[in-house]
């Protein structure tokens, strides 16, 4: 175990600088200046010059990004072009929204759609039937749509939830759900619908096998069948899709944050990049990707827990 | 009747639903009796419905029409849905993989058939750890096997748990449907001759379902042979091998490849001659369900649907030309050691 986890972190070294040189080579594409958005339409060609100077941007791009690099080796992700603020504190404060968001929806996704994989296979029938339509629909709609449905029906209509705003965990656990019940589940709908199939087809799975059948012929209950074999089972599969949702959540919350309005790193992405705010660009880029590399560990740690085939070798 | 059979399965048919509500007969009028410590070996070519058989007696698929009798009580059709398993009826199924859960440890493997059974009956279960090292050392895995993965065994080793579990709760039969398909020749022969060492020390019955006549006839004492879901022949297992007396068995023994050569090639003479344009298969009514690819096949095998009629000492043949066909031509090639059968009929 320890020796895939050093395996695994030597691993994610290049993955991240590759990620900065990819981010980098994109934003010099993107359309725009950030100086000619700073000083607006009546900019002098002069001052937009000295601006550029002044930002460092009039050097070559391999220089910059060498500044840039050194910089992170030291922790120091520069500072944003427009507030002047430090970038890491800047992305630090907003972590935890982002962070609570993809974290309820990982969880959300895994109990709600095992629960209903899992049911639509054992249960079968019309229900099942029902439960995998639902499924579909899930994996056809795109979350931002449900976003605005959501805003539209459950803080305009009902007003049973607030339709923006984030109240952080320490401030009032209470208010914190509320910000966040319907953020997760237009987040998480897609995950749900993921899981939901897979531990579907999984659980089918299981069943067909022949030590299930002794089980039930040695009157083994039923409840001791689903939860200690089939779960356990139909986990394995499970826990390698969930990764694969998690990480497409976190590029969710840049649409999900932003109808929400919610301050978390995926709405101020989105604001980084229409105002050319290259090191908060890089910098969400950093930890967009330790990110996904913290949640592929904990896949390959859970799996290596559940399948004792991983553990094994 | 010389004892009370231990398993007695009278008229059993087997439905299963095909597309557009109709349904196809799986199993179709089967009588066998399996008595107490005896081998019952059923052979049959795929899709002859062998282990319906098997999971009609198990419980596991619902019998459309007969009645299953298990020491002298009738079972229930449907008990494992109904949660009123028989433990006395143990299975061991073909596909080594499949048939252990890869997630728990063999000793939990072994152990939850026996754990089920004791709390349904008030038991102790302190005794379970030291019963399932006895069994472990029974089929010839060493101790520390209990707290190892099945990922970590060999298909012959992970059918010896198999074996381990069925017989950890003490049955009176144990299905073996396909035990031993799965794997190489050398380990089908150990995993046999394990399967008939644990019979001889606690006295199991067995139904020895496999599609290999050869395995079927080493272990067994009466052998079934079956078609389209139909019994085509009983007997003992040295009579229903030497003196085959239905087209269809002959033509099974034919289909098994012999070590020798010579052999080999005169036997694939005769399989050829066993041979006929086959016609489209009939309908399984009135007729006999081997008709159209028999060789001997008159009229009357179309028309007529053949039952069961004694050939000898304990043997029954379902074919209209019984004691009309010619002896079975292997006769004519000379054979080694095994001693030379009466021949067929006449």
């Amino acid at each position: 175990m320890l020796k895939l986890l050093a395996h695994r972190v030597a691993l994610s070294i290049p993955l991240v600088l590759l990620v900065s040189v990819v981010v980098f080579a994109l934003e010099s594409l993107v359309p725009g200046d950030p100086a000619r958005t700073i000083l607006g339409e009546n900019a002098t060609p002069e001052g937009i010059a000295a601006l550029h100077q002044q930002m460092g941007l009039d050097q070559p791009w391999l220089e910059r990004y060498w500044h840039w690099l050194s910089g992170l080796f030291h922790g120091d992700l520069g500072a944003s072009l427009f507030t002047g603020d430090a970038v890491t504190s800047e992305l630090n404060s907003r972590l935890g929204v982002t962070v609570s968001l993809v974290l309820c929806c990982v969880l959300v996704s895994a109990v709600a759609g095992t629960a209903l994989g899992m049911f639509s296979a054992i249960r079968g029938g019309p229900a099942a039937r029902v439960v995998d339509v639902l499924s579909l629909t899930g994996l056809a709609l795109p979350n931002f749509w449900v976003a605005i449905v959501l805003v539209a029906l459950f803080a305009v209509k009902i007003r049973l939830f607030p339709a923006t705003g984030y109240v952080a965990l320490a401030e009032s656990p209470g208010h914190w759900v509320r910000s966040l019940v319907l953020p997760v589940i237009a987040l998480s709908l897609f995950g749900v619908t993921a899981v939901a199939k897979q531990a579907r087809d999984a659980t089918l799975e299981v069943q067909d096998t022949d030590y299930i059948r002794v089980l039930r012929g040695n009157g083994v209950s039923e409840s001791r069948i689903v939860l200690k074999h089939m779960l356990r089972n139909a986990a394995i599969p499970v826990v390698t899709v969930l990764g694969v949702v998690a990480v497409s959540m976190l590029s969710g919350t840049v649409f999900v944050e932003g109808v929400f309005v919610l301050p978390g790193l995926g709405s101020l992405a989105t604001q980084a990049t229409t105002d050319h705010d290259l090191p908060v660009i890089l910098g969400i880029g950093v930890y967009f990707t330790v990110m996904v590399i913290i949640l592929n560990l904990l896949v390959d740690l859970a799996y290596g827990m559940l399948n004792p085939k991983v553990r094994a070798s | 009747m010389k004892t009370e059979p231990l398993l007695q399965v009278e008229g059993l048919c087997v439905d299963y639903p095909v597309r557009r509500r109709r349904r196809f007969r799986a199993v179709d009028s089967v009588d066998l009796t399996v008595a107490p410590g005896e081998t019952l070996g059923v052979v049959g070519e795929s899709g002859s419905g062998k282990s319906t058989i098997a999971k009609a007696i198990l419980g596991i698929t619902p019998v459309t029409a007969g009645t299953i009798r298990f020491e002298g009580r009738e079972l229930d059709p449907r008990r494992v849905r109904r949660r009123k398993p028989i433990t006395d009826i143990q299975v061991v199924f073909q596909d080594p993989v499949s048939s252990l859960d890869p997630t728990k440890t063999v000793g939990h493997t072994i152990a939850e058939p026996l754990v089920a059974k004791l709390r349904r009956e008030g038991g102790e279960t302190g005794d379970v750890r030291r019963q399932v090292a006895e069994m472990l050392d029974r089929v010839g895995l060493p101790e520390n096997a209990a707290s190892r993965y099945p990922a970590q065994f060999s298909g012959g080793q992970r059918q010896r748990i198999a074996i381990a579990r069925a017989f950890i709760v003490r049955p009176r039969l144990v299905v073996c449907d396909e035990a031993v398909s799965a794997l190489d020749l050398s380990v089908q022969a150990q995993i046999l001759n394990l399967l008939t060492d644990v019979q001889r020390d606690l006295g199991v019955s067995y139904l020895f379902i496999s599609h290999d006549l050869s395995v079927v006839e080493h272990v067994s004492d009466r052998v079934l042979v079956l078609y389209r879901g139909r019994v085509m022949e009983t007997g003992s297992a040295a009579s229903v091998v030497q003196s085959p007396q239905h087209p269809y068995t002959r033509a099974l023994l034919a289909a098994a490849p012999v070590h020798d050569p010579l052999r080999q090639r005169q036997r694939r003479e005769l399989r050829a001659s066993y041979r006929i344009e086959p016609k489209a298969a009939a309908p399984l009514g009135d007729s006999c369900p081997f008709a159209h690819r028999c060789r001997f096949a008159v009229d009357r095998c179309l028309q007529e649907r053949p039952v069961l009629q004694p050939t000898g000492a304990d043997g029954a043949v379902a074919c209209h030309r019984h004691g009309e066909l010619p002896s079975d031509a292997e006769d004519d090639v000379p054979r080694e050691p095994r001693s030379t059968a009466t021949g067929g009929s006449k």
